[in-house]
């Protein structure tokens, strides 16, 4: 490994039970480059996001993020590291108002660690960027489905993560709202560290700067997107 | 003789796990703390007594007891708690109120005096034990025990209806998928439980017969035995209820000074190693939303819509203008009303101090607490101690709020590694087990005569007896609400109620959750304590009922009657009840069977058991607290 990782993991593996559903992944994302994870429905990915962040505990392995050992790291201390992720599910406090919800997130210790104090302006640039500032003293149980998945992008981007994991942050959005968010995105990605999941090739296929394929809880090809999308198999797991 | 006292355990110990078999039954299966358990037991004895006084013999005696609690118990759970799956905290209640209305209706149809199943001649003999005789009807007991136990293991492990039981406890959403009728099962669950309340009631009531407060008594034990052996355990309940049978006999007679620490000390002790219990296995919890069968009254639009913004709004704190004009108005009162109206006036303050702590830990942190009354308790003894001391009255207050973090501390330490009904369950027995031992313990707290003690305050003094006191009590209230006010608009409580509603984000966003948790914890004991100790000044005496599930359930109303996590909740849910209860008190002399309806209907009403549905039809839940 000569370029810096990002986040590397080695033999990582997660059953539930008697199922396995990461089975032996060895894989680095490097530093300053766009990573984009896709695979079938059940693949794992989510899951694979879940051991990442300390949602989950691996049954075995090993995880690097930026240059620590965090495996044994819990949640809270992994975000302190400076990793940021937004859920497949958006993950917000349904019974706090919108501003409520950033106030949270601008109020974290992560920031607090860094020195940022004024923690309420931080907020309501947030709130101009999800453009909810409309809906500032909703309670968040009552925005609509594509608002939700809007703040729940705000929020894990609040606090200025050094990895971001962003697990299908396209899904359900309109076409033009995928497109902004892709810009978003690649504007975002010269000072952090992008790893995405996403079902939609069209809009996240042209972002990637190298593709990871996820089956069956195994890393079936990763590499440049042109290089990935000519191998046999992924072809074969897509129907290409 | 420690033979008679080892058999003697270990009848009692059979005993008691019939008594709580049933409710680690239910509360295995359905999530549900029965607290009317205690009433089922109680209605056994007390039908078993009735049928065998009409001459109908001892086996018909304990087949109707047994029966009449079944019919009861499936009642209950098919017309009230049916319609409020998954909401453990609104189940309390509703078994909390059924518990008041079944005591209340057992004082007036069978009285007051201890009633006990006198045995027939053939039956009251004694065996030879050793050089000693044993009486006939505990020794069967040791018979009926095991055998019981037997067949239940049995039923639960062998049949289908027990794989079926089985699975639920597991797993809810594997249950369903297996196609189980989960209405059925839980009616039958229900039913299997209540029954063995009513056969232990009417098993034991041939030596510990039946009378009031005996309800309470057995709640204390089975949760206690639940606790320790682990929900849904049958095994683990034989071998506590073993355990605290042979303890509690052994205890009492070797060392009768220890004996009330017997329940307390393993409990504990199993609460710190194992909060799941010695045979209880953490619940991975069914993610499934329960199927809920509401009743749905057709309201006006209007008020629909009017219900729908309440619930929609977020939490408001209320303008300084409303705040200046009640203040004056307090301040004014003691111009205009009597001393009785100030009496109460001070009552629903103090309760409003109370309920404050509370709304922090269930309305803004999610913590159901069951066990408040803990901090009340300790804050009214540690003043009143304070006063036989003589010590001034404010310190008594600072040791009373002190005394409610300590206590606080303590609940967090056992219960914060709990969820769910598991947390439930745990409050509420640390509470219990602290009431049972002041209530015992005579030579320090008085026992249940309870503890006349000389504190007092000392400002106001020239404004006369009624008077001082309620400005005392506005005093120490403005205080409260003060701090209240500003603990509202912190970002610690911000953060508290982010814990509440997605613990997991805020992990993912940096939080030491466990940390911001455990501060509600002890800011709302302080509240709890503070309001205990200016509670023991104002009343002059303390009694160990202030450590009583009664006291927890009664703040827990009043929060939740005001919608809990408002900023106004603990002063709406104070007002109206304490209200309510001098009302109805005044108004009929069966108010503790009114009162236990009100809880009903309020769990109902508030956690969605009762929604309103717009004439048009569209359905909704009725407010939901939380
Ligand atoms: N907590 C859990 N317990 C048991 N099985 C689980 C759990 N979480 C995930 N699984 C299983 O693991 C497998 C992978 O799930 P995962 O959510 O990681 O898939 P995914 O690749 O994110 O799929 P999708 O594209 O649908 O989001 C699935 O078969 C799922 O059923
Ligand atoms: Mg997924």
């Amino acid at each position: 490994m000569n370029v810096a990782a990002l986040l590397e993991v080695r033999g990582l593996t997660k059953s539930f039970g008697a199922v396995e559903v990461i089975r032996g992944i060895d894989v680095a994302f490097e530093e300053g480059k766009r990573h984009l994870i896709i695979g079938p429905n059940g693949a794992g990915k989510t899951t694979f996001f879940n051991l990442m962040g300390g949602q989950i505990r691996s049954s075995s392995g090993r995880i690097q993020l930026l240059g620590r050992d965090v495996t044994d790291l819990s949640v809270s201390q992994r975000a302190m590291l400076g990793l940021g992720r937004t859920f497949q599910i958006a993950s917000l406090f349904p019974q706090l108002s919108v501003f409520d919800n950033l106030l949270i997130a601008a109020d974290s210790p992560v920031l607090a660690q860094r020195g940022t104090s004024d923690f309420t302006a931080l907020a309501e640039e947030a709130l101009d960027l999800c453009e909810l500032r409309s809906r500032r003293y909703d309670r968040v149980r009552t925005l609509s489905y594509g608002e939700q998945r809007r703040l729940e992008i705000a929020m894990s981007l609040v606090t200025r993560p050094k990895l971001l994991l962003l697990d299908e942050p396209m899904a359900g959005l309109t076409r033009d709202e995928r497109q902004a968010l892709a810009d978003r995105i690649l504007a975002l990605s010269a000072s952090t560290g992008i790893v995405m999941i996403e079902h939609d090739l069209e809009t996240a296929l042209p972002l990637a700067e190298k593709l990871t394929v996820l089956h069956l809880g195994q890393i079936v090809a990763s590499g440049s997107p042109e290089e990935v999308m000519q191998n046999p198999f992924v072809r074969q797991i897509y129907l290409l | 003789m420690v033979t008679l006292y080892v058999v003697n355990g270990l009848a009692y110990g059979n005993l008691l796990f019939l008594m709580a078999a049933g409710f680690t039954l239910i509360f295995g299966v359905l999530r549900v703390i029965n607290m009317a358990h205690g009433s089922l037991y109680l209605l056994g004895a007390h039908v078993a007594i009735t049928v065998a006084q009409s001459g109908f013999g001892v086996w018909a005696a304990i087949l109707a007891g047994a029966l009449v609690a079944a019919v009861v118990g499936a009642a209950a759970e098919r017309l009230l708690l049916y319609r409020l799956q998954g909401d453990y905290l609104a189940q309390v209640l509703v078994t909390i109120g059924v518990f008041m209305i079944v005591g209340d209706l057992a004082l007036l149809i069978w009285g007051g005096t201890p009633r006990i199943l006198a045995l027939p001649p053939e039956l009251s003999f004694s065996v030879p034990l050793g050089n000693l005789r044993y009486p006939a009807d505990r020794l069967i007991l040791l018979i009926i025990g095991p055998a019981l136990a037997l067949a239940l293991w049995y039923m639960i492990e062998r049949t289908r209806f027990g794989a079926t039981v089985r699975a639920s406890v597991d797993d809810e959403e594997i249950a369903q998928a297996i196609g189980v009728s989960v209405p059925k099962l839980r009616v039958l669950v229900f039913a299997l439980g209540s029954l063995l309340a009513g056969l232990s009631g009417a098993l034991g009531s041939t030596f510990l017969g039946a009378k009031p407060g005996l309800d309470l008594e057995v709640i204390l034990l089975a949760l206690v035995i639940v606790v320790i052996g682990g929900p849904g355990s049958l095994v683990g309940s034989y071998v506590a209820a073993m355990l605290i049978g042979v303890l509690d006999s052994v205890g009492k007679s070797l060392f009768p000074e220890a004996s009330l620490f017997l329940l307390f000390a393993p409990m504990l002790l199993v609460l710190i190693l194992r909060p799941n219990g010695l045979f209880g296995r953490p619940n991975t919890g069914g993610t499934i939303r329960p199927e809920y069968a509401p009743i749905t009254l057709r309201v006006p639009d209007a008020f629909f819509d009017l219900c729908e913004s309440l619930r929609n709004k977020s939490k408001n704190v209320p303008s300084g203008y409303w705040a200046a004009l009640f203040a004056c108005m307090l301040i004014a009162l003691p111009l205009v009303a009597s001393e009785y109206v100030l009496g109460i006036v001070s009552l629903v303050l103090i309760w409003s101090v109370f309920a404050i702590g509370l709304n922090i830990m269930l309305g803004f942190g999610g913590l159901p607490s069951l066990g408040h009354a803990l901090f009340f308790g300790a804050g009214a003894y540690l003043t009143a101690w304070s006063g036989v001391m003589g010590w001034p009255g404010y310190m008594g207050l600072a040791m009373a709020a002190l005394s409610g973090v300590v206590a606080a501390a303590v609940l967090a330490g056992v219960a914060m590694r709990t969820r769910q009904a598991q947390f439930l369950l745990v409050t509420l027995a640390l509470a219990q087990v602290v009431w049972g031992v002041v209530f015992k313990w005579r030579s320090v707290t008085g026992g249940d005569d309870g503890l006349i003690h000389p504190q007092q305050f000392n400002l106001f003094k020239s404004f006369g007896h009624g008077v001082a006191i309620y400005a005392n009590v506005l005093l120490v209230f403005a205080v409260s609400v003060l701090a209240y006010w500003i603990f509202a608009n912190s970002r610690l409580c911000r953060r508290i109620m982010g814990i509440r509603d997605n613990e997991m984000r805020m992990k993912t966003l940096g939080y030491n959750t466990g940390a911001t948790s455990f501060i509600a914890y002890v800011a709302s004991g302080a509240f709890g304590g503070l309001a205990g100790g200016v509670y023991a000044i104002y009343a002059g005496f303390v009694a160990p009922d202030l450590f009583g599930v009664y006291t927890s359930a009664k703040v827990l109303l009043m929060v939740i009657l005001g919608v809990a996590g408002s900023f106004a909740a603990p002063f709406v849910g104070a007002f109206a009840l304490i209200g309510l209860e001098e009302v109805l008190s005044g108004l009929t002399a069966r108010w503790h069977s009114v009162l236990g309806c009100t809880y009903i209907l309020v769990a109902m009403f508030m956690f969605g058991g009762i929604r309103f549905g717009r004439m048009g039809g569209r359905i909704v839940r009725g407010g939901k607290a939380r």
